[in-house]
């Protein structure tokens, strides 16, 4: 793969996971992913 | 002196390995959690770490990429995990799995381990193809599992991190365990720990006559960043004008690699060393940061210290004294939340209308029940507390939503039919406060007639076990 090509397709992964990030942050995401690792399931770590 | 110069010049930590330490320490900053038997709880766990670092290690400061993952496909029936996909679209296009070779707390234990001086497995085309296994257990157990439960049957399910994740089993289960204000967890202990204990064993087994079994075999973190080296801003890059296809590399190299590079490739450079053309360096975008080409570099420094000030600023913030609400449940009896003292009157709202008021239900023998819609044990329990009171009428079931909300619990309750009192806990966490509510859900608390506590425990009940709990407060 040259190097156009392959900087091409970095540039378009790094825009898409700023955007992702973003709609993440506006659809309450970033939320759930904070409130699920302050209240830890006892499953997750086997006790359930 | 000159003896101890001359260990240290032998023994001294590679800037990888203390990139390992580095990455280690500061994932779990929250060193007093150790001390304390405690999670951090603060709002910088909303962030994800690059490497594998179960968010429920007293010390984790931060989310656990994987764990959020799941949860996020777990949740895709309410919302779209978009954020999550983001960090690890983020983490993969900039990193690929330099995270594994240099920044994740498992590939250092697990190099650890394999220092051990036993006998060593060389890979083969054996461990070539078991290295397939851990897509496998991408598809299935991260991806599959979560959608399944989530999607049908509206159940949050992380099936990688219940069944198999051995850092959940070291850093947090282990880590949990062994401080003794955790007692009361190790009553919880059932068939799952046991599975993943045997299994957290099997690995660590395994890593010290296999380099780093589970980082090839198993691990699906490494699997997905995999995908990425080949469009990775850093990592081991081969200057094709230099090579002249020896295969010194890939020989010398103990993954499972074909080339250098390649979705087997943890980035950690050591192939770099034993390349007599000098075709191996360790690159950031076109900047050699390692290698024959690298510039010398005399504002190294610079980013060192930068570096270091950011350690001793994470030890420093994520250890300082925190602030608890006190909660505002007055009472002229002595009250207390721990088993054998009465528990103070309080009044909560109710979801639909009313007021549940302890002082109300004197008398009664009294459940309550502290949960969350995204705890998979938690909805699993919740239709049990709903078929003991059908069946015990005569007693109150009360059941707290965590203050933490991230769906609309009357929506969500409002197709499931249950009888029971629910309630959904205010900003300050007063109800959870004053029952003794911890991070661990769910949680049961079950008072006598009198309104003393005969049980205060986190972990899952049975329908036996709820049975059993009513006897011995109805007495």
């Amino acid at each position: 793969m040259n190097d156009r090509r392959l900087n091409l397709i970095r540039a378009a992964l790094l825009i898409a996971a700023a955007l992702m990030i973003a709609a993440g942050i506006a659809n309450g995401g970033l939320r759930d992913v904070l409130y699920k690792a302050k209240n830890i399931c006892t499953e997750c770590i086997g006790l359930g | 002196m000159a003896r101890i110069a001359q260990w240290w010049r032998a023994h001294r930590p590679s800037t990888r390995r203390l990139a390992q330490l580095y990455a280690a320490l500061l994932y779990n900053a929250h060193l007093k959690g150790f001390l304390q038997g405690e999670i951090y709880t603060g709002d910088f766990k909303a962030l994800c770490v690059p490497g594998l670092n179960c968010y429920s290690c007293p010390g984790a400061v931060a989310a656990c990429p994987l764990g959020a993952l799941q949860n996020a496909l777990a949740a895709s029936g309410h919302r779209a995990g978009w954020y999550v996909f983001g960090m690890l679209a983020l983490f993969g296009v900039v990193l690929g799995r330099t995270v594994c070779g240099w920044l994740c707390p498992m590939g250092l234990v697990q190099e650890w381990l394999h220092k051990l001086p036993t006998s060593k497995i060389k890979k083969s085309r054996v461990t070539r193809a078991l290295s397939l296994l851990k897509y496998a257990i991408l598809m299935l157990f991260v991806v599959a599992v979560p959608l399944y439960y989530g999607l049908l049957k509206d159940l949050p399910l992380p099936g990688f991190c219940k069944f198999i994740c051995p850092a959940g089993t070291l850093e947090g289960a282990l880590a949990l365990l062994i401080h003794p204000k955790n007692a009361g967890l190790r009553d919880a202990l059932g068939v799952v720990f046991a599975r993943k204990a045997v299994i957290l064993a099997l690995i660590a087994v395994a890593c010290v006559f296999v380099y780093r079994a589970f980082c090839r075999f198993l691990c699906p973190l490494g699997a997905f960043y995999g995908l990425f080296n080949r469009f990775a801003l850093v990592g081991v890059r081969v200057d094709a004008s230099r090579c002249n296809g020896c295969g010194a590399c890939v020989k010398h190299c103990e993954m499972d690699v074909r080339r250098v590079n390649d979705r087997e490739c943890i980035q950690c450079g050591q192939c770099a060393g034993v390349c007599a053309q000098k075709a191996i360096s360790f690159k950031c975008g076109k900047a050699t940061l390692v290698g024959p080409d690298a510039k010398p570099n005399g504002r190294g420094k610079l980013p060192r210290a930068v570096l270091l000030v950011a350690l001793v600023a994470a030890l420093v913030l994520f250890n300082l004294p925190g602030h608890k609400p006190a909660a505002d449940y007055s009472s002229d009896a002595p009250t207390g939340h721990e088993v054998g003292e009465q528990l103070s009157d309080f009044s909560i709202d109710l979801i639909g209308g009313g007021t549940f008021n302890l002082s109300e239900h004197r008398g009664q023998v009294v459940f309550i029940n502290l949960w969350a819609t995204y705890c998979g044990p938690c909805v699993k329990e919740l239709p049990w507390f709903d078929a003991l009171k059908a069946a015990h009428p005569e007693i109150e079931v009360l059941a707290v939503h965590s203050s933490l909300v991230t769906d609309d619990v009357a929506a969500w309750l409002a197709d499931k039919g249950w009888a029971l009192d629910f309630a959904v806990d205010g900003a300050d966490d007063a109800l959870f406060t004053a029952v003794g509510g911890s991070p661990l859900l769910p949680q049961t608390i079950v008072l006598n007639r009198r309104g003393e506590v005969v049980y205060n425990r986190a972990g899952s009940v049975t329908p036996e076990q709820l049975e059993e709990l009513l006897s011995s407060a109805d007495q």
